[in-house]
């Protein structure tokens, strides 16, 4: 099943992956490409698993449509020798493992999510289709719910939840919600959106201790009140899956570095043969920064444009950073890249339909938008006509 | 006599108004007031069309869909 050379190999099977295997059967690619993945179930969407999956399971195929001469061989990473150019993998039933000498390597094992220290056994995360099972099953109408983290996932659950008819406690330790997303922006309406459909919004909660089981949990926050719970969800954020590449020589303080263009570097030098795309990089952008994304569309883009760079085609121009939340019944979609001390004005809005469009503009000439409900709009300025 | 075709369809319960397919095909997607895209009149049968092909790969909710239809008579 597993041949012992491969021209390419592709560590993980998301969407990154996908967007380079499909790109390249485009292009012509007709080599031996082997795909593996230690979740049994891939490849399939992860962006509904916080939300359709989770309220309306029956109504969504998260499968998605993979090149039939490409298998996806369930196995897991465990060893790369980017000097031998040979992988080590553990497959997945047999937990048998094989070892592939490989002309080009591809790295997009993506992150995975952070525990937090006090965090013990039982309480649940999202980041696989079977997380997301376990927190519906864990999280029936009438039962306690707290989520940990008001990122966009932690919102997403707060609001998917709610849907379900849990009761809902949503815990931050910063003083405002999608912190990271909005950098500051909009935290009052957001916080109002979620408390009007019924989450109770705790922000700067400080956690000292969580002691319980699955089931029976109480939670101590440092203001000294308590709250008791069925069901705990940690959405605190994600790191990069790097354990196995940790002899490779590619870790550069534990992070795996890569150029604009997916080339994995090495004390500053690409490495020959190994690429990486999707959450699991860290790239070094045209403006000098260091910025490593968790976005279905930055991955997709990276996916394809790396097939295009390996087939040799002209790389289009990068598009403008995208990213989108579902919360509270509102479409939440950023474009561009908001700065935190930026002036934020409204461009557009419908107050009819709830649609608004707001500019941020930065002292460094940056800009971005935020749009409420406002797809159109945001569609408009993605791409221009 | 009818017979069967391959034709475009969005899948409303799936579309997120992205607006993808419209960035990378225009000549087959539009999109209406609300922000859901919609197959253009006449655009229907163009599942082979590589633009086409790339709003589906670029779908984030997969919300384009190719379904098996009976074409009605006449119809090109």
């Amino acid at each position: 099943m597993i041949p012992d050379d491969c021209d390419l190999v592709v560590v993980g099977a998301s969407v990154a992956a996908e967007a380079l295997v499909s790109r390249l059967r485009e292009l012509g690619h007709d080599g031996d490409i082997l795909v593996v993945d230690r979740d049994p179930r891939m490849p399939y969407e992860r962006p509904p698993l916080s939300k359709l999956y989770l309220t309306r399971p029956e109504d969504i195929d998260i499968q998605v449509e993979w090149d039939a001469n490409t298998p996806v061989i369930p196995a897991e990473a465990v060893r790369l020798d980017p000097v031998g150019r040979c992988i080590e993998l553990r497959l997945h039933e047999s937990l048998e493992s094989c070892v592939v000498r490989y002309h080009r390597v591809v790295i997009a094992t993506g992150a995975t999510p952070i525990r937090l220290p006090l965090e013990p056994d039982g309480v649940l995360r999202l980041r696989t289709a079977d997380d997301s099972t376990r927190i519906r099953s864990a999280a029936p109408p009438g039962s306690r719910v707290g989520i940990i983290g008001a990122g966009a996932i932690g919102a997403e659950l707060a609001t998917s939840l709610r849907h379900n008819g849990a009761e809902v406690v949503l815990l931050d330790k910063a003083d405002r919600p999608l912190e990271r997303l909005l950098v500051g922006h909009l935290a009052a309406d957001v916080t109002s959106w979620l408390q009007a459909v019924g989450v109770d919004c705790r922000w700067g909660s400080d956690i000292q201790r969580i002691a319980g089981t699955p089931g029976d949990w109480t939670v101590f926050l440092g203001d000294g009140s308590i709250l008791g719970f069925d069901a705990l969800v940690s959405a605190v954020g994600a790191r990069p899956i790097t354990e196995w590449l940790a002899d490779s020589g590619l870790l550069v303080d534990g992070q795996l570095v890569c150029d604009a263009e997916g080339r994995v570097l090495a004390e500053g030098e690409p490495v020959d043969g190994v690429f990486a795309i999707g959450d699991v990089v860290t790239r070094q952008l045209a403006s000098g920064e260091w910025k490593r994304t968790e976005s279905w569309t930055a991955a997709a883009e990276q996916g394809a444009r790396l097939a295009d760079q390996l087939m040799g085609r002209h790389l289009a121009e990068p598009e403008l950073a995208y990213f989108w939340t579902d919360v509270a019944g509102r479409k939440i979609q950023v474009l561009g890249s908001l700065s935190r001390q930026g002036a934020i004005e409204v461009e557009f809005e419908n107050p009819t339909r709830g649609a608004i469009v707001y500019r941020v503009r930065g002292a460094d000439g940056s800009e971005g938008w935020i749009g409420v409900n406002a797809q159109p709009k945001i569609a408009m300025l993605r791409t221009p006509r | 006599m009818s017979a069967v075709a391959k034709q475009l369809f969005i899948d409303l319960s799936r579309c997120q108004g992205h607006a993808r397919c419209w960035a990378f095909a225009p000549e087959a997607f539009g999109i209406d007031d609300e922000g859901y895209s919609y197959v253009l009149p006449g655009a229907e049968g163009q599942v082979d069309a590589e633009n086409v092909r790339k709003a589906m790969k670029n779908c984030p909710e997969r919300a384009i869909l190719v379904v098996d239809t009976d074409a009605p008579e006449g119809a090109s």
